[in-house]
């Protein structure tokens, strides 16, 4: 099984669009609609067994899904997004919405806000000090 | 109409504010007005701002600095808009030095300048942290900036939801529209203060949560439009 490697990164899915964002170097990353819903499923400790499971009785399944998945998982782990763990994992869960876009899925990488990611806002908000408040690791 | 609106949020800020506005008054080019909107200071602040009859000032409940900034926006009458922070100044040709360029490339939605770190701390009072700050520039200063307004209708205000470091993310909002941030006038037209009230207070954990969320918000909005899902 896996965890989100949270030292770096940042996970968010809203509406079957998931991002990561890595706030140490300023690099973001997106994924298709089934890519989202497979990499909130890893993030919440699901077994890559149990998602290669449902992906394959899926109706219209390519042959090379686990392939597809493997990939995909090594992408996710080499991109420091994904960090192994110990432990089987729990049973995944992907909802009919989740294959509603095909069956495709990669991790695209960005790094058009890496600039302004990396350069601190140095003024901030205190309510009872006024501003600019420096961050404390400045 | 004036050409330009200057917009300075102001909380707390009452022995640098005189300067501040005095730096706006000072400029070469003079088509502008300057809102200073007081965000429920409880020093001078406010008073100070209306101590000057070319000063529009607004005085509100303190409701923090993106609200206090888009608050601005919505009052500014200009084609064009500017940060000043209250304890900040300006170099007198930044105004003309900026319009000048943006008159000349009507294509540039926004020009930054760069920004000079200073203090009136005597060199042996001043703090580690406070020496690495002189010394450093960020890139993107949004306070170093002169922008179209119009950007603020194509890409909306600055996020209520993040306590700090608004103006990166209405920054990287910019970005993630496609929107050129990358011009910026070699000039030191800004000077940034390094006091000693702007010292600690970390964001904490809540905080940074907020801001990448706005942040990832922004970001799935531009995979949608770029296609990424599939």
């Amino acid at each position: 099984m896996y965890k989100l490697n949270d030292e770096k990164m940042f996970f968010d899915i809203a509406d079957g669009q998931a991002v990561v964002i890595n706030f140490t170097t300023g690099m973001y990353y997106g994924t298709s609609t089934l890519g989202s819903a497979i990499l909130e499923n890893l993030v919440k400790g699901a077994s890559e067994k149990s998602i290669a499971d449902i992906l394959r009785s899926a109706e219209g399944c390519p042959d090379n899904i686990e392939d597809q998945l493997k990939d995909f998982i090594s992408a996710l782990i080499e991109k420091e997004i994904l960090l192994p763990e110990a432990g089987e994992g729990r049973a995944a869960e992907l909802s009919p919405e989740a294959f509603s876009e095909g069956f495709d899925f990669t991790v695209d990488e960005f790094a058009e806000v890496q600039d302004l990611l990396m350069a601190d806002p140095i003024h901030e908000v205190d309510v009872e000090q006024g501003w600019p408040i420096l961050r404390d690791d400045e | 109409m004036p050409r330009v609106s200057v917009l300075m949020p102001v909380f707390n800020c009452e022995p640098y504010i005189g300067k501040a506005i005095e730096s706006v008054l000072d400029q070469t080019f003079q088509d502008f007005e300057l809102i200073v909107v007081n965000d429920g200071s409880s020093d001078k602040s406010g008073e100070i701002a209306s101590s000057y009859p070319q000063v529009r000032c607004f005085d509100r409940p303190h409701k923090g600095i993106p609200e206090t900034r888009n608050f601005a926006v919505s009052k500014a009458e200009g084609e064009l808009i500017t940060f000043l922070d209250a304890d900040d100044l300006w170099a007198p040709e930044k105004l003309e030095h900026q319009v000048k360029y943006l008159d000349e490339h009507p294509d540039c939605d926004i020009i930054f300048c760069r920004y000079r770190n200073f203090t009136d701390i005597p060199e042996e009072e001043m703090t580690e942290k406070q020496r690495k700050l002189l010394g450093r520039e960020i890139d993107k200063c949004l306070t170093a900036a002169c922008m179209k307004k119009s950007l603020f209708d194509r890409i909306g205000g600055f996020s209520l939801t993040c306590p700090y470091g608004e103006d990166t993310e209405w920054s990287a909002r910019l970005v993630l529209a496609g929107i050129d941030i990358s011009k910026r006038l070699e000039e030191f037209l800004y000077l940034r203060r390094i006091h000693n009230d702007n010292i600690t207070l970390a964001h904490n954990e809540t905080d940074n949560q907020a801001f990448y969320v706005s942040l990832a918000d922004s970001i799935r909005m531009k995979l949608r439009k770029g296609g990424i899902r599939k």
